[in-house]
């Protein structure tokens, strides 16, 4: 398949940067937008020119690496799915495909198509730890959690960390991810003792990065990869409203 | 934002339910109302609380507006992020701007005419006169619109932002919101096109 693609490219925080024209010629339909940012990586190389720089790891959607918005849409055009599992036979052959990288005053362009993410692992280390017996690995059945809860908590747990709830949400909110995190942690018996402080200091860390504030518009959950409901953002407002006038 | 937003629509459905009293016609209970309103001693002090409900709610929205807009200072080259987003959410900051200039003259129209003329005004002859010229009945249809799509958004708002929008609730939630922001802004906009068209009584 042949692409015709405008890519956004820039040398550094400080440059301004701007769209690029490249044409992918020969792509397998099976390749995904990754592999064929890889095809055209080796001729920019071969030519001596500046390869795109992108962000990756997995390629199997569980690492939250990759993000890219293609087509206006982060992860591209299409529901619950990362960068690198969009295969280009979603694509009709000759189209042309735009790339950008995920935009947030929280999350700087390093260069190219990266971004610096960091700002949500800030976020995550202000949570702090959860009480935990160290040792052996306890009996199973010693902490009793009933199904639905467990599978709440995993439902959330499900959160990749990639930011495209992010780079969707038209205020640049990072609510959904930080409901994600409250939300597993707060359904689960270990994480319970700690609750009120967790919130309260991942929402102040969530401020001070630079992110928006939530609309309710709800664009983060149609396109997160791993479809989180937004229901944890209505527990991550009970969570905080709790903590802030409930008893300690 | 909620909260200020739940007293806005709760003042709303009172504010309708005064309304209805139009259909009386005239030497019904809505001049009667508006005249007991006028002379109640504790009036003043709630129109203050209602005033202070509405510039609480706009500063608020404005504040989160900005910090909103701040929080992405480069957008995207295509435009098309904010397709999964409903019209009504995206279009809020909007919608409640056209409500702030639509309640400026809606009070010079009927507050101002009736608190500072100096004189016992009858409401219903107030509110019949303005309604029997068709500009004024266009723009308050449109206005009801706006109302309606502001509401759409605002009241399943108010209850995610509470945390009460839960799996369990949500759908009992979205139900009592078809009857706000459908039903109220219904029985608002009924009232200029019976007063009109069916001629004040």
């Amino acid at each position: 398949m042949d692409f015709k693609l405008k890519i956004w490219r820039q040398r550094d925080a400080a440059d301004a940067g701007r769209f690029e024209n490249y044409v992918a010629k020969g792509i397998s339909p099976d390749a995904s937008v990754l592999e064929m940012l890889d095809v055209i990586n080796r001729e920019l190389v071969a030519a001596g020119k500046d390869p795109i720089a992108f962000d990756h790891d997995c390629r199997e959607g569980i690492c939250g690496s990759c993000g890219l918005v293609i087509n206006g849409g982060v992860h591209g055009p299409f529901e619950h799915n990362t960068t690198c599992e969009l295969r280009m036979r979603r694509f009709h052959d000759g189209d042309t495909i735009v790339l950008e990288p995920f935009r947030s005053r929280a999350f700087p362009i390093i260069k190219d198509l990266v971004v610096n993410r960091t700002a949500l692992d800030r976020i995550m280390q202000a949570g702090g730890y959860v009480t935990v017996k160290t040792g052996q690995a306890p009996e199973a059945n010693a902490i009793p959690v009933p199904k639905k809860i467990a599978d709440e908590a995993m439902d959330a747990a499900q959160c990749i960390g990639c930011g495209a709830c992010v780079a969707t949400c038209p205020n640049g909110s990072a609510m959904l991810f930080v409901a994600a995190k409250v939300s597993q942690l707060a359904l689960l018996p270990q994480g319970k003792a700690e609750r009120k402080e967790r919130v309260i200091a991942m929402i102040r860390q969530m401020d001070k990065e630079g992110f928006g504030a939530c609309s309710n518009t709800y664009a983060c959950e149609a396109k997160c990869p791993k479809g989180i409901s937004v229901e944890h953002i209505a527990r991550l407002n009970r969570e905080y409203l709790r903590a802030g006038f409930g008893s300690k | 934002m909620a909260l200020t937003g739940f007293f806005l629509v709760s003042f709303l459905i009172f504010h309708l339910t005064v309304n209805l009293f139009l259909f009386e016609g005239t030497g019904g209970d809505f001049s009667k109302f508006g005249a007991f309103l006028g002379s109640f001693p504790a009036i003043r002090p709630i129109e203050w609380i209602l005033f202070g409900g509405f510039i609480l709610h706009f500063c608020l929205g404005a504040y989160v507006w900005l910090k909103n807009r701040r929080a992405r200072p480069h957008g995207y080259g295509v435009k098309g992020t904010s397709k999964t987003i409903k019209l009504s959410s995206r279009l809020s900051i909007y919608t409640g701007l056209a409500i702030l200039a639509f309640l400026a003259w809606h009070l010079l129209q009927f507050f101002v005419a009736s608190r500072f003329s100096g004189s016992t005004v009858n409401m219903y002859e107030l509110v019949a006169r303005e309604f029997s010229l068709l500009y004024v009945v266009a723009l308050y249809e449109l206005f009801f619109v706006i109302l309606g799509f502001h509401l759409k958004h605002g009241f399943q708002a108010l209850f995610q932002s509470l945390g009460l929008r839960t799996a369990r609730y949500r759908g009992f939630i979205d139900a009592v919101g078809v009857v706000i922001w459908l039903l109220i802004p219904a029985g608002f906009a009924s009232i200029p096109l019976v007063m009109y068209f069916g001629g004040a009584r």
